[in-house]
């Protein structure tokens, strides 16, 4: 384990074990976008519950990020900042535990913005197994990075605009056009409530389910589960039996998919198939409080308790062109040019 | 039967027993004791038979024992009794155990008889509670010393130290929300949010996949027919009428250029991010209103001279951005869409690397600003085109 990472000896104490082991790439050859990678980790000692939150969070970011990430207490952001150069992390989530609340900071590196939130409420992974009749968790659930929703967060507010360009930069672009949808397993979701500024977050786990086939034979074929044929006569029985179909296929008919080609075994290609999500992982409430500029530090963009300011948008617009990967003075000339001119004809 | 139900339950109360000696740490103890003993008071009358059977056993088991000690059996196990009520073992054990060493602290080397009889002491005891173990306390300590007053005090100190941890721990699980069993109807809907946004993507890819069957992506050939599938999807788009069903043409483009094989080297590369998707419901149908009209010329010379102010390459979705921001009057849709396929024309000559795809987020937002449509996405395929271009001087930076 030390001898690859030599160049480090004496620097940190910070540990991404998983990081090294695994040579990801850092550029998609397909699609030739850089891959965003992550680190989560927190800077203060977590309770117990919390630290669950931080690993299923760390699974939720898989594979593109440190899973057994051992950070020490004399790490400091500095510390994490010099490993992500050479390692391309581009993101860190920090959960931070006060006695007043529980907050995850959202941040770009080396210098991009800070989104902190403020947890409301959480649920752990395994609470939700919990509660659930049939957890699912198929092996190879975790190989590929998840899809992302974002719902409702509209285009009018500029501190929920750097919110959904920072969540969609978080995972890996998809190519529609190369993609193969097996790879497509997990699904976050993001859900902005107007009425109570409440971003729910969600993570599930995509199923195809062939539809128009009886439940019987579906199972059958899906589990080799050797049927009960007791009471009929003859396998025609079992095979036209025509049984009552669920509450939930009714449910279905917005929810079907025509494949182009075969996924598994059981959903062939051309033929209909019905996506059903599961929830698994975290379940978390939370609302955006305050914007920076930089990473950690910098000018405060929004500010909950400020309820924002027309003059702070100009900043914003600097740091979507900083989001983007662009530097210059000139860019924050333009910048403000064109949020000059935003202003005046803006409506509000 | 019944010394088969005496062992039984002697066995139970060793077993608790046990676990409650290991506590010796204070009050909590006191509470498990309640606890983990059930009030079977069935079993209570037999202990008193018992008793004596065990004391008998007990005799008979260290017969090389004195008679002294037989003797003191009887006032030890009295004493015992009332202070086995309470599983704080520690103090008041050592003071009463230098009559018995060996017997009292080695349980689980013990013979059974003197687990059993200290099992069924304390079964009688336990029915009496706190109380008895007040009275044992008192009563050894007449006899003792002046140690009740620090154990007292220690008791207290236990208690506040457990509420305290109390508090700490609820301080420390605050916002952590066990789900309930069923699902909720909060839940249902944003399942169906995040279903319908996946039920999209896979038509959109297995829509542009299944334009693509049977070509290969790495052959020359190929690769043009794809373009020109993929421009006559876009044209064909174009000329739609906006209710059509249009998000799988999003991966349509209309780069005209010469396409080498590999996908960075395409101009085309990754042109669509399904994953993109702005579900704005509600307000889809009321933003489209807003727009007053506006004419294509004017817009077309805005975005003209935006570009001209401006030598480096200025994230044209910005310029739509404010566009669309100062737009106060209504915006016909062929209109903007003649502006931006004008612009995309200009720019076409300085295309020549592959962009990046995630710039397209804002742009599809603010593409949705100008839908006046249900679906919302008709209008990203547009705007791709204009980012597409910006995007591709940026990655030369990068």
């Amino acid at each position: 384990m030390g001898r690859f990472k030599n160049n480090k000896k004496g620097r940190v104490n910070v540990k991404p074990i998983a990081m090294k082991k695994n040579n990801q790439p850092n550029v998609d050859h397909v699609t030739g976008d850089k891959i965003p990678k992550s680190f989560v980790f927190s800077r203060t000692k977590l309770p117990a519950s919390v630290k669950q939150l931080q690993m299923d969070l760390r699974k939720l970011m898989l594979p593109y990020t440190a899973l057994s990430l051992k950070e020490k207490k004399r790490n400091t952001l500095r510390d994490f900042l010099n490993v992500s150069g050479p390692m391309g992390v581009t993101h860190f989530l920090m959960l931070k535990k006060t006695a007043s609340a529980l907050s995850l900071r959202v941040a770009r590196t080396p210098q991009g913005p800070t989104l902190t939130f403020k947890i409301h409420q959480y649920s752990l992974a395994s609470d939700i197994a919990q509660s659930q009749l049939r957890p699912r968790c198929p092996p190879d659930l975790f190989k590929n990075p998840p899809l992302i929703v974002l719902s409702g967060f509209g285009t009018q507010e500029l501190h929920l605009k750097l919110a959904t360009i920072m969540f969609q930069n978080i995972f890996p672009a998809i190519d529609i056009n190369t993609v193969k949808l097996s790879t497509c397993q997990r699904l976050v979701l993001l859900n902005y409530n107007k009425d109570t500024k409440l971003i729910d977050f969600r993570h599930y786990s995509i199923r195809l389910q062939p539809v128009g086939v009886s439940r019987r034979l579906r199972k059958f074929v899906e589990k080799h589960e050797v049927p009960d044929l007791r009471n009929l006569q003859d396998v025609s029985d079992f095979v036209t039996k025509a049984g009552y179909g669920s509450e939930s296929e009714g449910d279905e008919e917005g929810a079907t998919v025509t494949l182009s080609s075969d996924i598994g075994r059981v959903n062939r290609g051309s033929t209909k198939s019905a996506v059903k999500l599961q929830e698994i992982g975290p379940r978390m409430t939370m609302q955006l409080v305050k914007v920076e500029e930089g990473l950690c530090s910098g000018g405060i963009i929004f500010d909950e308790s400020e309820n924002g300011d027309e003059k702070i948008a100009k900043k914003k617009q600097n740091e979507d062109i900083e989001e983007e990967g662009e530097e210059g003075s000139e860019e924050e000339e333009e910048g403000e040019e064109g949020s000059e001119e935003e202003m005046d004809e803006d409506l509000e | 039967m019944s010394t088969g139900d005496a062992t039984h339950t002697s066995v139970a109360e060793r077993g608790t027993r046990k676990r409650r000696v290991g506590l010796k740490n204070g009050g909590k103890s006191k509470n498990k004791k309640q606890k983990t003993r059930p009030p079977s008071s069935d079993r209570f009358k037999l202990t008193q038979k018992k008793q004596k059977l065990f004391q008998k056993r007990a005799r008979d088991y260290n017969s090389d024992d004195e008679e002294e000690d037989e003797s003191k059996k009887a006032p030890e196990v009295t004493i015992r009794e009332k202070i086995f009520s309470d599983a704080n073992m520690g103090p008041n054990y050592d003071e009463v155990e230098e009559e018995e060493d060996g017997s009292d602290k080695d349980e689980n080397s013990d013979g059974e008889d003197h687990g059993e009889i200290q099992s069924g002491i304390t079964r009688f005891a336990a029915d009496d509670g706190c109380n008895a173990f007040k009275m044992a306390f008192k009563s050894i300590m007449k006899s003792k010393g002046d140690d009740a007053l620090k154990l007292a005090e220690e008791e207290a100190e236990k208690k506040a130290k457990g509420q305290a941890r109390k508090a700490k721990y609820l301080v420390a699980e605050k916002g952590h929300v066990k789900p309930a069993n069923h699902l909720e109807s909060h839940e249902k809907v944003l399942i169906g949010v995040a279903t319908k946004g996946v039920v999209k993507l896979f038509n959109a890819v297995n829509k542009a996949q299944h334009a693509q069957k049977g070509l290969n992506a790495s052959r020359s050939k190929d690769a043009k027919v794809l373009k020109k599938r993929r421009k006559e999807a876009f044209f064909s788009e174009l000329g739609k009428t906006p209710r059509s069903d249009s998000k799988a043409q999003k991966s349509s483009n209309a780069n005209e250029e010469e396409a080498p094989a590999w996908a960075p080297l395409r101009d085309n590369y990754m042109l669509a991010n399904p994953k993109l998707k702005d579900w704005d419901k509600k307000q889809e149908t009321n933003e489209g209103d807003d727009f007053a009209a506006m004419s294509g010329d004017e817009m077309q010379k805005k975005l003209e001279s935006k570009d001209n102010n401006y030598n480096r390459t200025w994230p044209l979705w910005f310029l739509l951005l404010s566009l669309v921001k100062s737009l106060t009057v209504k915006t016909s849709f062929s209109a903007m869409r003649a502006a931006f396929y004008e612009t995309m024309r200009k720019r076409r000559a300085n295309l020549s690397v592959p962009y990046h795809c995630n710039v397209l987020e804002p742009v599809f937002q603010v593409a949705r600003d100008c839908s006046l449509y249900g679906d919302g996405i008709e209008c990203v395929q547009l705007c791709l085109f204009v980012p597409l271009e910006v995007r591709s001087r940026e990655s030369n930076r990068v």
